[in-house]
């Protein structure tokens, strides 16, 4: 901090300077790609039709590369649009509903009623939702959402001292382990992830599926990556990481949650 | 065009104009010119140079531009945030809050209020009084991270495209930043913000995509992406490296109620659209800059784009002369 622009430069390790430029941006994708390549399953030989996608953030600062995400290379199989708050969830009722709504939203109470009802449509219609890292919070008075949809309280009910712990304790480094053979996970290897915020203290429902683990000693239950508990229709991941900068340039993460979008899509068996 | 193309195919100068090394360069000179023209115009509060060793360059407090970019209610793509990690956006930290977002870290910290989740305390070691775990929180030395335990620095300037009728919390906010000198920069949906708020778009933006008809106001029109051919207007600082260009695919704009008082920075010639289609706001102490472009992924690419928003984010936060 404090420093000049140009000394910003030079003072960057070479890891760190490819990463905040453009240039690492289009490096990070053609990773992420060709980390997908190897490890994807077999692509189905029947074309398919490019899932629309909708991402909603809103109400928390998020980095930009979050946004920027979404225009890397391994996510151009997508048609994707960002679609921020108020009324985020009135594009289910257009001609062209997202297939599937990626939320990174921080309404810790609960929607208005408007969005929790095109939200209820969009599930009933069978498509897919992808929770990440603020969202996990969203909507805590809900109670369908947390112990129906997404399956987790951000911190434990039982113990409401831990609910400020929850959100701010950070750590530099852990490593996420894929569990079982799921679509999401299969073929991926376990992987570090960069500096993140963390939620040691959430409540995941019994009834999810977990997807990843990490091996922070501190958490209440090691789970950071699930499918929500069942549902009539519509399929719900969600991925607690994604608050840091870092976290969200890394291909591991990009992989991650490409995955989990053609899955809730329903391009990914 | 993508950025290989881009690469490839300007010449060094406009290279050179489009990096973050031009970035640099332009933000050390706008802080000797600033020190040379503080009598020209009023100085804003947050700008006030930090007096130094005689003969010295004044400081400002910050290196760093900070820039809240706030979208909402409308759809884009998010080509537009990662315009701003092309290098030539440099020397600006630029955080995307979306609504319902808080407008307050626009304001000076001695008049801002203390944020809803209060900063963790630096850690004490071994486990805390909170609960169970380690306590560790971000290194001195890394860049800041929203709840991150150090307070926010503050905005010096917010770039909107949300369209949104805000709140009145959100209102009386933004009127204490703009007294406070806080730049201002409306891209493309924000033109349509405020319906209902006539001090915004009369007083502050000089300009309004109207909604619907009312008020004496006829609704304005939009019409599918077309190309539209633009050309600079006079020689303000923001149209430095910005000549006369083309958007291959862009929105129109036709109707929007423009103030007699703005100062036109970009025009076209195109029938589908108002003749202004970039200026410079009615609002007498602070720098507003409103830009009617920026609906497509292709005009988010565009090196003359990035530069115009680059220049007019500068200038809003007194960087640029």
């Amino acid at each position: 901090m404090g420093m000049g622009v140009e000394n910003k430069i030079s003072n960057l390790s070479r890891r760190e300077f490819i990463t905040s430029t453009a240039s690492g941006l289009i490096l990070s994708g053609v990773a992420g790609t060709a980390t997908l390549a190897q490890n994807a399953p077999k692509a189905d030989a029947t074309p398919r039709r490019r899932l629309r996608v909708q991402f909603s953030p809103g109400g928390h600062t998020a980095p930009l590369q979050i946004y920027a995400m979404f225009e890397t290379p391994l996510f151009r199989d997508l048609d994707s649009v960002v679609l921020p708050h108020p009324n985020a969830f009135d594009s289910v009722n257009s001609d062209t509903p997202p297939d599937v709504i990626v939320t990174n939203d921080w309404l810790t109470t609960e929607w208005p009623q408007r969005d929790k009802d095109n939200m209820v449509k969009h599930l009933n219609a069978g498509r897919g939702l992808v929770v990440l890292h603020h969202a996990v919070g969203t909507n805590d008075a809900w109670q369908w959402w947390t112990e129906q949809v997404v399956g987790c309280h951000l911190y434990d009910t039982a113990d409401p001292g831990m609910k400020t712990q929850a959100r701010l304790k950070q750590f530099p480094i852990q490593v996420l382990t894929p569990v079982g053979n799921h679509p999401i996970v299969r073929g991926i290897e376990p992987f570090e992830l960069p500096w993140d915020e963390t939620f040691p203290n959430m409540w995941i429902s019994p009834k999810a599926t977990v997807l990843f683990k990490t091996d922070d000693p501190s958490f209440r239950d090691p789970t950071v990556g699930w499918i929500g508990p069942p549902l009539p229709k519509g399929r719900v991941v969600c991925f607690s990481p994604g608050h840091t900068r870092y976290v969200c340039q890394d291909p591991n993460f990009r992989h991650v949650v490409h995955n989990m979008i053609l899955w809730t899509g329903g391009q990914l068996a | 065009m993508n950025l290989n193309e881009n690469l490839s195919t300007i010449s060094r100068r406009r290279f050179i104009g489009l990096s973050g090394g031009a970035a640099g360069l332009l933000s050390s000179a706008a802080a000797q010119s600033f020190a040379q023209n503080t009598s020209q115009e009023p100085t804003p509060s947050y700008a006030v140079p930090v007096p130094g060793p005689e003969g010295q360059t004044p400081k400002f407090p910050k290196t760093d531009l900070w820039v809240q970019l706030t979208t909402g209610g409308k759809a884009y793509p998010a080509s537009l945030q990662e315009m701003f990690l092309d290098p030539m956006f440099l020397g600006m930290n630029i955080w995307p809050i979306d609504q319902p977002a808080s407008f307050d870290a626009l304001l000076p910290a001695s008049i801002r209020p203390a944020p809803a989740v209060a900063p963790v305390p630096p850690p004490s070691g071994g486990r805390s009084a909170l609960g169970g775990g380690t306590e560790r929180l971000e290194p001195k030395d890394y860049p800041w991270e929203p709840s991150g335990g150090r307070p926010h620095p503050g905005y010096d300037v917010m770039v909107l495209n949300d369209q949104t009728n805000w709140s009145e919390t959100q209102r009386a906010t933004v009127e204490k930043a703009l007294k406070a000198g806080r730049g201002l920069v409306l891209l493309h949906h924000s033109l349509g913000d405020n319906q209902d708020w006539p001090w915004w778009y009369q007083e502050v933006t000089g300009g309004l995509f109207i909604l619907s008809d009312g008020n004496g106001m006829k609704k304005s029109t939009i019409a599918p992406a077309g190309r539209l051919e633009i050309r600079s207007v006079g020689k303000h600082p923001i149209l430095r490296n910005v000549d006369s260009f083309t958007l291959e695919k862009e929105q129109l704009y036709r109707g929007m109620w423009q103030s007699s008082k703005i100062t036109p920075l970009l025009q076209t010639s195109h029938a589908g659209n108002n003749s202004t289609v970039a200026w410079v706001g009615v609002y007498p102490t602070t720098r507003v800059v409103c830009i009617q472009l920026g609906s497509s992924r292709e005009t988010h690419h565009d090196p003359a784009f990035r530069m115009l928003v680059r220049n007019s984010i500068l200038w809003a936060g007194g960087r640029l002369i």
